[in-house]
């Protein structure tokens, strides 16, 4: 039986590059969506080329960074700065449901694609665009990465040490942690929009102000008390012990090398001083007074913990530092993995702190869960995906390996919009398909 | 004569006439919260006395008290609020009428808390087919890990956000703000309307089970496709990539990574920079070639002057080529102030950004100018409150405050009284048994 898809027959006109648009789409191509991704030889997409990508597999299709962001789509080569090219866009739109983009608000109609004059030839579709300042205002012709809008959008000033520089996130969050399902919500209200009065939309998520959602109570606490919250570090207002604690070193390298002390000596001018180990920690939280029993008898309650000290929530808040030093010499002793087990047991919140071959290699529950998917690729061999982050009883979705730059040139042009064979090699030699 | 607030949330948005139950507690706030700023008719059920999270500060005017949860109030804006305790029998049979009027149950209750109420996704179908139920749980309903405890903290080290933000030499970072949480809201606020589609087609409905440890994950980009090109090599070459860079990224490469500053201090705080996205494409390096120009009107572009970007390469330059240009970079970044390089970067498409904190997004010219803010009055505390508008424009919907964050249990009267019909003498019986 052909596997059930929640948004199966949507098709998506796939104008975006970069980012944060791709993730939109590719969110709906796991779904059962079509998404045809538009791209030119005259303008590749720039994460065609970002690393990683394996030494000697150096392609437009071998990028791990654009076939992670870019699963479950078919992909064509039109050439938009011809006037055939776009003319050839136009019908692609005018069999789509969707039309997304991420440019700035010039570049669309610039292109005779502006989002009016589609509705107008098309008054069912519903398109996206994602301008970081919106259209409107004085600022709306600024462009950047979600790395710059996450500090403008305060998300770096929120996190760091105190007294110290912004550190920064770790990873570009407006771009896929925020604005693609915002974004994702809004499409698919309004294709239910659609279903019910036949009428399309244009709709314009503006990423800055879209990032601020997650920053809501900080902005009230800033509208209302004047205040501006700082960075806390590890810290909670209400929870102790609460932080980051390092745990056994991982001689993670020696995995796959087993050398003799007497080697490791003698390679030690190229690899730098002893220990040659990584750094592992665990996170862990106590918000109650059951909690901080569990955890005391977990770290099998030494006479510190019964120090009046760190009797109450507020003593442990004083005492912080004291407290802190005391678990760390604990869990110095132990790995992640035992100390996040023996406190979950006693019921107290711990996670290790995973990279990612943790994450790949040993979180067992990912492992059941079935998060990374595994695809063949034409030129890369296997290629591991970020799966699903949900499970839908009915409709699971699933990965399909990204595709090769212009793999379905032929489906979409002679399938999809029904040209003749001749047509298609005509328009490939003039290079309006390139 | 204008439609009222209610009949507008209903004719002129996109999700008007929808139901949404709201059992969610802070993990999956931001779903119904996203849902209901489209138009949905979200109920935030709550338990007698007020939700646990109207706890949670900051407090307006710092007054620590149940109706004045400035975080309440943010998660909250456009629901509606009833109080119910579906662990009594009377609670469970109320429940079990409403699921008929509901479009979407959202929860985040432990896994199999519902089920053990009886009121699970295989008793809620059995009432409303076309149901759908969304869980956000921190680990999801399955697998060994499921019914571990967590808290924001804890997702975003099990989510591997952790290992990869702060400074090299202290300990792996949280956000000072929870996200993870928001992270997870957003996603099930999608997964909803995914399958929501799928019912509009089918008349079928079905479980949503959101992670958000798989939410948060999603954030990663790049980790497992690093560690599968990278992983081996690097670990047979004895390299262990530094974790956290700080105001620095590592760019992985095979032989040499390469380490490049992202957070730059400028005159007056800090501005993002980074010469990753500097050469290569047109974009980089018109973008590059821009901020040359600027230098050099202030006579600090140096050597950079006529400097060849289409050539700058992250996968080829040296280490040491890539700091002298930053050293250059840099420099005039400490003469420049937040406010002229953010003028800058929109005039001529410099790809650079001030870090902002919230008095500076507040008071963002942008933002006002395109009418972001909306003031909403909150007549119990005799005062407005500014809250941040729409996550989204939409011409023919625009988004609008159909309710200021509800008090606890304020649309009692509106679904019990006026909807199922209850009548007073039940409603005082119910709310002196603390069903309501």
């Amino acid at each position: 039986m052909k596997k059930k898809k929640a948004l199966d027959k949507i098709r998506v006109a796939d104008f975006t590059w970069w980012g944060v648009g791709p993730y939109v789409t590719k969110l709906l191509g796991s779904m059962g969506a079509e998404v045809i991704r538009i791209e030119s030889m005259e303008r590749i997409d720039p994460i065609r080329f970002a690393p990683p990508m394996k030494p000697g597999q150096f392609s437009v299709n071998t990028s791990g960074y654009w076939n992670n962001f870019n699963p479950n789509k078919l992909s064509i080569t039109l050439n938009l700065a011809r006037e055939k090219g776009i003319e050839i866009a136009k019908k692609l739109i005018m069999r789509s449901d969707i039309v997304a983009d991420n440019f700035t608000p010039r570049v669309m109609p610039k292109l005779g694609l502006g989002y009016e004059k589609i509705l107008e030839m098309k008054p069912s579709l519903i398109l996206l665009s994602m301008p970081v300042m919106g259209r409107g205002g004085p600022r709306s012709n600024f462009s950047a990465f979600g790395h710059q809008i996450a500090g403008l959008a305060g998300l770096n000033a929120i996190s760091g040490f105190p007294g110290r520089p912004p550190s920064g996130t770790g990873n570009a969050l407006s771009d896929f942690g925020i604005n693609p399902y915002q974004a994702s919500t809004a499409l698919l209200a309004a294709l239910h929009y659609r279903n019910k009065t036949g009428k399309g939309q244009f709709i314009e998520l503006a990423q800055y102000e879209a990032t601020t959602c997650v920053l809501e109570a900080a902005i009230l606490d800033y509208t209302v008390n004047k205040r501006i919250q700082g960075p806390m570090g590890n810290r909670h207002l209400h929870a102790a012990p609460h932080g980051a604690y390092r745990c056994k070193d991982e001689e993670r390298w020696t995995l796959n090398i087993r050398l003799t002390e007497q080697e490791k000596k003698a390679l030690s001018p190229y690899l730098g001083d002893p220990p040659w180990a990584e750094e592992r920690w665990c996170a862990i939280a106590v918000f109650t007074d059951e909690e901080w029993r569990g955890f005391c008898g977990a770290v099998g309650n030494p006479s510190w913990t019964e120090d009046r000290k760190f009797s109450t929530l507020s003593k442990r808040k004083e005492n912080e530092d004291e407290l802190d030093a005391h678990i760390e010499a604990w869990s110095r002793e132990r790995t992640p993995e035992e100390v996040m087990h023996l406190l979950q047991k006693n019921g107290v919140a711990a996670g290790v702190i995973q990279n990612s071959e943790d994450l790949m290699e040993k979180d067992t529950h990912l492992k059941e869960r079935e998060f990374y998917q595994v695809r063949e690729h034409p030129e890369m061999g296997p290629v591991t995906y970020d799966g699903l982050q949900f499970k839908f009883s009915e409709t699971p979705g699933e990965i399909e390996r990204a595709p090769l730059m212009g793999e379905h040139n032929e489906y979409v042009y002679g399938k999809i919009l029904g040209m003749p064979e001749e047509e298609i090699n005509q328009y490939t030699v003039d290079g309006i398909f390139m | 004569m204008g439609l009222s607030m209610a009949d507008q949330q209903v004719q002129n948005s996109l999700l008007g006439g929808f139901r949404v139950l709201d059992l969610t507690d802070e993990k999956g706030f931001l779903c119904g919260k996203t849902l209901a700023d489209l138009g949905a008719d979200v109920i935030k059920v709550e338990k007698p006395g007020g939700d646990q999270a109207r706890n949670i500060g900051p407090f307006y005017k710092d007054i620590p008290n149940r109706e004045k949860s400035l975080y309440w109030f943010a998660c909250n804006l456009n629901k509606r609020s009833i109080t119910l305790d579906m662990e009594t029998a009377d609670g469970h049979e109320i429940f079990k009428t409403l699921i008929n009027t509901a479009d979407f149950v959202i929860e985040s209750f432990d896994p199999g808390y519902m089920d053990e109420l009886g009121l699970g996704y295989s008793e809620l179908e059995k009432i409303n087919p076309r149901v759908i139920m969304t869980s956000i749980t921190p680990f999801g309903q399955t697998g060994p890990y499921k019914d571990h405890k967590a808290s924001d903290m804890i997702l975003w080290s099990m989510g591997g956000v952790q290992y990869s933000t702060g400074e090299p030499d202290f300990p792996p970072l949280q956000m000072s703000l929870p996200q993870s949480y928001f992270h997870g809201g957003l996603h099930a606020a999608m997964g909803s309307m995914m399958a929501h589609y799928h019912r509009q087609r089918t008349g079928e409905g079905q479980h949503v089970d959101v992670s958000i440890q798989q939410a948060v994950m999603l954030t990663l980009m790049i980790a497992a496709e690093v560690w599968e090109l990278y992983g081996q090599a690097l670990k047979d070459m004895a390299v262990i990539l530094p974790a956290r860079g700080g105001a620095f990224r590592i760019i992985p490469r095979i032989s040499s990574p390469l380490k490049t500053r992202m957070i730059w201090p400028c005159k007056d705080g800090y501005i993002i920079w980074s010469l990753a996205v500097s050469g290569g494409s047109a974009g980089n390096i018109a973008s590059s070639r821009a901020l040359i120009n600027m230098m050099d009107r202030n006579g600090m572009a140096g050597r950079l002057k006529d400097y060849d970007w289409a050539k700058m390469d992250t996968l080829t330059i040296t280490q040491e080529e890539a700091d002298d240009i930053e050293s250059i970079v840099g420099k005039f970044f400490l003469a420049v102030a937040k406010a002229e390089i953010l003028k800058e970067a929109v005039k001529t498409k410099v790809f650079i950004a001030p870090v902002f904190t919230v008095k500076d997004i507040c008071e963002y010219p942008h933002l006002e100018a395109r009418g972001f803010w909306a003031d909403v009055a909150h007549p119990e505390l005799e005062d407005i409150i500014t809250y941040p508008g729409a996550f989204v424009t939409i011409d023919e919907a625009p988004w609008k405050v159909y309710h200021r964050p509800p008090l606890i249990g304020e649309h009692n009267p509106d679904i019990y009284g006026k909807e199922l019909g209850f009548l007073k003498d039940r409603m005082v019986l119910l709310k002196q048994a603390n069903v309501i």
